[in-house]
């Protein structure tokens, strides 16, 4: 089943424009909304008025590389890529009911709109939420300053008959040219235009429509390819794809590529069990997010939705990979599997070219809805946590709005600058931020939520300590292992979260036990009863 | 140990004894015979969502545990030709994975429905119109 030759055709391109409109027009719905509260609210936090759907659906998943890079893991090296992906099982549950609620109410009680300025009002101290801020822009920034790559390559693939198919990692040594500086012009306008415009909500909306679009794209392919690798029986793809691979496309520690050391072997299976469930509990924009939500039934009900998507989307996609294996086993490079597939899959079709439009336009709405995510919590921190609290303290909301504004215009050229030519190492990158994050404020989130006993420095040094202990990892990757850059010394088999996160919790814990107390009135107002209640049962205990 | 350092500050925080020893001050020590005692002081909402937080990194670690235990026996170098299937997936796929995916989303489910209640998010005093039955203690 060759499927050399075929190409895109019209489709591709249609669809992300469709895309494209989808999430400006999302974009401008949201300024409205944005207008009926006080613009930093409204702006930054959607007036606190996310419901389930929106919650559920963009609050956890980490970036669109996730996405991207997931068929091509389990195209190339196989069943095992179901226990690399097995800790979104998890999810659900760690990313809304562990912070969610304390979170949403910290967040109220204070007034906090960001994840610093809750750092802040909690342990009462400047010095906590400057220290988040910095660690949260540095982490993202690269992170986001990344994604455009990705985006600008989905619109040069794009391009009627460019040849490609998908993102490959691998830029070729031609592949600066006018039609991916183009596609970087045009990826960059729409995403930071629509997010200028409607801010954080137009954010959750486009991460929203691209996770229907996802969900669309999967069942389809679903239904189209399987049964046909599978009429001769269940076992028929795993078998056909034995006989076109390995034995060990059945079985950990999975089929490694060309002289590439194993897959997954035990210590990398168990820090992926940390990387997605604990990684989404650290990650800045999914707790910008919980902090948003309508009320405590709205985080009950995201995690009954996210439970069932990622069960729709993850296992689906694996059954699907190893079929396209069986189908067609040569596919080089592996990132275009799936448009070739859905391809493939639609000969014939009058619509099919639209219909695996569809299926890469996801991971560029993806893309976008990361994009546009990162630029509202790198504004806000720079607005909120630099801007307001020490150069104009007295902004009026007309200033704010016009500063947040330039700092987006500012992020997007940067983002552009950096990418006329491209960063590599995307997917790693991903693994880095989330490693990062994880590290960083996993530990001090939970001293923060939960331990009353907690205190600034203890958290502080929690943060520090995590985050010097995951870059030190990965700086002695390539300095002791001689390892390309973003790939960590694995102490022991272990991935640096692991050990981030253990350091951040001794040192915090320790810290904390040998600092002075928080004051007891700090306390009272944070974990004790709601003020208007405290105030009088104080008030009867004294009388 | 990089579990137990993990959930650490969890338990420190849920441990009342080791709590008042820790906070070395009397300001959470339930005051004998005011209404405060039954709740130690502490905001309803406080004592459910450390409930539901560890709920919630127990079943992790449950998953965690399982998981990698039944693929690291099962599905670790095995041959070819010993593998058995249910529906498309290989018999250590399906018991290690896609089964404890299926109940991880059925406990979820059941624990978005019963085990976690729902508490108001506003303070009473900042509620345009407080919720019928919120009654003011004390």
């Amino acid at each position: 089943m060759d499927s050399a030759g075929l190409s895109v055709g019209y489709g591709t391109m249609i669809m992300l424009l469709v895309v494209m409109a989808i999430s400006v027009w999302l974009g401008t719905r949201a300024e409205k909304a944005v207008e009926r509260g006080g613009f930093v609210q409204g702006f930054f936090l959607g007036n606190r008025g996310l419901g389930a759907w929106a919650l559920a659906l963009t609050a956890t998943v980490q970036s669109g590389g996730t996405f991207m890079g997931f068929p091509a893991l389990v195209y190339t090296h196989g069943w095992i890529v179901a226990l690399w992906i097995a800790g979104y099982m998890a999810v659900p549950i760690t990313g809304f009911a562990v912070l969610g609620k304390r979170f949403a109410q910290l967040s109220r009680r204070t007034g906090a709109i960001t994840v610093p300025d809750l750092f802040d009002a909690r342990f009462g101290d400047e010095r906590v939420g400057l220290v988040a801020s910095l660690f949260i822009m540095g982490f993202m920034s690269f992170l986001m300053i990344a994604q455009f790559k990705a985006g600008a390559i989905v619109m040069k693939l794009a391009w009627p008959h460019a040849g490609g198919l998908a993102l490959t990692e691998e830029i070729a040594a031609d592949g600066v040219d006018r039609a991916y500086l183009l596609g970087l012009a045009l990826f960059t306008v729409t995403v930071v235009g629509y997010t200028l415009i409607g801010g954080f909500l137009a954010s959750v909306w486009t991460d929203l429509f691209q996770s229907v679009l996802m969900a669309i794209g999967v069942i389809l392919l679903f239904c189209l390819v399987v049964p046909v690798a599978s009429q001769s029986g269940w076992a028929s793809p795993t078998v056909e794809a034995l006989s076109a691979t390995g034995p060990q496309f059945a079985s950990g520690p999975g089929l490694p590529k060309a002289d590439k050391p194993p897959f997954l072997l035990l210590g990398s299976a168990i820090s992926f069990f940390f990387v997605w469930p604990i990684g989404g509990i650290g990650s800045p924009a999914g707790m910008v997010r919980v902090m948003a939500c309508k009320d405590t039934a709205t985080l009950r009900r995201s995690i009954v939705l996210l439970s069932i998507y990622n069960l729709l989307i993850y296992l689906p996609l694996i059954v699907i990979c190893i079929c396209a294996r069986a189908l067609m086993p040569h596919v080089t490079p592996e990132d275009e599997i799936i448009p070739r597939l859905a391809i493939w899959s639609t000969q014939g079709w009058s619509g099919g070219s639209l219909l695996s439009g569809l299926i890469l336009a996801a991971p560029f709405g993806a893309v976008m809805a990361t994009v546009s995510t990162y630029l509202v919590v790198i504004a806000s921190g720079v607005v909120r946590d630099i801007y307001q609290r020490f150069l104009r303290p007295a902004a009026g909301d007309a200033e704010i709005r016009r500063v947040s504004r330039l700092v987006m215009i500012a992020f997007g050229l940067i983002g552009v600058a950096s990418n006329v030519q491209p960063v590599d190492f995307l997917q790693k990158l991903v693994v880095f931020s989330a490693t990062g994050l994880a590290s960083t404020f996993v530990t001090a989130a939970l001293m923060l939520a939960f331990w009353r006993r907690a205190t600034a420095a203890g958290t502080l040094a929690s943060m520090v300590a995590g985050a010097m202990t995951a870059l030190a990892l990965f700086l002695c990757g390539p300095l002791l292992e001689s390892k390309r850059f973003f790939e960590p010394y694995q102490l022991l088999g272990l991935d640096p979260i692991v050990w981030g996160l253990a350091v951040s919790a001794i040192v915090g814990v320790l810290t904390t036990l040998v600092t002075k107390p928080p004051s007891v009135e700090l306390i009272a107002a944070l974990f004790g009863p709601r003020p208007a209640t405290a105030l009088n049962t104080r008030a009867g205990l004294e009388t | 140990m990089p579990i137990a350092a993990a959930v650490i500050v969890l338990i420190l925080a849920t441990a009342r004894r080791l709590q008042y020893l820790l906070c070395m001050t009397s300001f959470d020590r339930p005051q004998q015979g005011s209404p405060a005692s039954a709740t130690r002081g502490e905001d309803r909402l406080v004592r459910s969502a450390r409930r539901e937080a560890l709920f919630a990194l127990a079943l992790w670690l449950v998953s965690m545990v399982y998981t990698i235990t039944y693929c690291y026996l099962n599905g670790y170098d095995r041959a070819p030709e010993a593998l058995t299937f249910v529906l498309w997936f290989p018999d250590w796929v399906f018991w290690g994975i896609v089964v404890p995916w299926i109940s991880c989303v059925i406990v979820s489910t059941w624990f978005a429905f019963r085990f976690m209640g729902d508490e108001p998010l506003e303070d009473e005093s900042s509620l345009p119109a407080p919720a019928a039955g919120e009654t003011v203690h004390g």
